[in-house]
């Protein structure tokens, strides 16, 4: 096809680019429904809940997860459109990441030695990053979803930041059900599950967002 | 940014602006430029390709088309093609399993700061393949290597296979064949 009847086609071309808007946000809707219930129905929340919901450490842990989900959703809001400067979102997530895991730091530098060791591994250090995970994988799709209509140029790098707003909403939710409180098991366990999320969308994609 | 840049910018911006008010002509006037500008930006990465620019160029255009609710008004509109563009580039290259560059030569703008249109010489050069689409291979190769790319003799004769003696018999032999079908026309 010669270029100038290409150029004709597309000027006639009227419908808008991109997916409608509702078709996202229905997304958005299954995404959350069903999180949501993979918590309350499978791992079950919390015992109880009114007290979690007061305790100082749930709190502070789920600004921390809050702020990590606000710099990596700006993160993938920038990475989704082509020429945009990628803005200071991942230095947001490191410094946030940082900041827990001094505070988990202290935690363990401030207790007394032969109980730094559960701080650190709670009960549930195994279960919780790959709880997270797979809790993060309705939201992973998505935004896949949404970047395949979008048009990222770096295909690893959006995945991953994908991922990590996913693992950031996952833990979350995830949040409600954990019976941690020490800030040295969340600078890690936490911090390994939104990692794997990240992996998991740093893998897919440049397999899946290719236009 | 250069005078040059700026001016492109803004005439391409106000395009844009017009054209996503559902103004056709503007729209179409503005892909015309677009591709004039593609053309430039891949045909200095596919020198040793040139019977891919125009591809590329039109994948380029198809994309900008499908993906131009990603272009947000506040950022320069040059940067955002020539980023789908980089990135149709590379794309092209990795299925095509051929290297990439690491660094960006400043040279490869130059297109985009030159004067000169690109459109004159896309036709010329468009006629020429066709001329020598019509000679038989090895002297088609022989002188798209030494003639249009400036390569050696000896260079010529080791990228396609054969001794550099028949590489310049097979340029000559072409040129004395297209003399004569063109030459008086």
């Amino acid at each position: 096809m010669k270029t100038s009847s290409l150029i004709e086609l597309l000027a006639s071309d009227q419908l808008p680019s991109g997916l409608p808007a509702g078709t996202l946000r229905k997304a958005v809707g299954a995404a959350l429904v069903l999180s949501v219930s993979m918590v309350v129905g499978g791992w079950g929340l919390h015992a109880d809940l009114p007290d979690l919901l007061q305790s100082a450490s749930f709190q502070f842990k789920n600004l921390w997860v809050l702020a990590l989900a606000l710099c990596s959703g700006g993160l993938l809001w920038r990475l989704a459109r082509p020429a945009q400067r990628d803005g200071y979102g991942i230095h947001g997530i490191g410094l946030a990441l940082l900041a827990m895991a001094l505070m988990g730091a202290t935690t363990l530098w401030q207790a007394e030695p032969p109980a730094r060791w559960g701080l650190l591994i709670g009960q549930s250090w195994w279960s919780c990053p790959l709880s997270i995970a797979l809790i993060s994988l309705p939201w992973l799709a998505v935004f896949l979803l949404y970047l395949r209509q979008m048009a990222p140029t770096r295909l690893a790098l959006s995945g991953a930041s994908a991922g990590f707003l996913s693992g950031a909403l996952a833990t979350g939710l995830y949040s409600l059900h954990c019976i941690e409180t020490s800030y040295a098991f969340f600078g890690v366990w936490y911090a390994a599950g939104m990692g794997l999320s990240s992996l998991i969308g740093a893998i897919l994609g440049p397999r899946l967002l290719r236009w | 940014m250069s005078d040059r840049l700026t001016l492109i910018e803004s005439q391409l911006h106000g395009q844009w602006l017009r054209a996503q008010s559902g103004d056709a002509s503007s729209y179409t006037q503005l892909l015309s430029s677009i591709s004039q500008l593609l053309r430039g930006f891949m045909r200095r990465r596919m020198q040793t390709h040139p019977n891919d620019v125009e591809d590329l160029v039109q994948e380029t255009l198809m994309a900008i088309h499908q993906k131009r609710h990603t272009y947000d008004s506040q950022q320069p509109l040059s940067a955002w093609v020539f980023a789908i563009a980089r990135y149709k580039w590379i794309d092209h290259l990795r299925v095509h399993g051929r290297r990439t560059p690491a660094m960006e030569d400043i040279d490869d703008w130059a297109d985009v700061l030159s004067t000169e249109p690109e459109t004159t010489a896309s036709d010329s050069r468009h006629d020429l393949s066709l001329m020598l689409s019509e000679l038989p291979d090895k002297q088609r190769l022989a002188i798209e290597h030494t003639r249009l790319k400036g390569l050696s003799i000896a260079q010529t004769a080791s990228l396609i296979g054969q001794s550099e003696a028949a590489v310049k018999v097979n340029v000559h032999r072409g040129l004395k064949t297209l003399s004569q079908r063109w030459g008086n026309a």
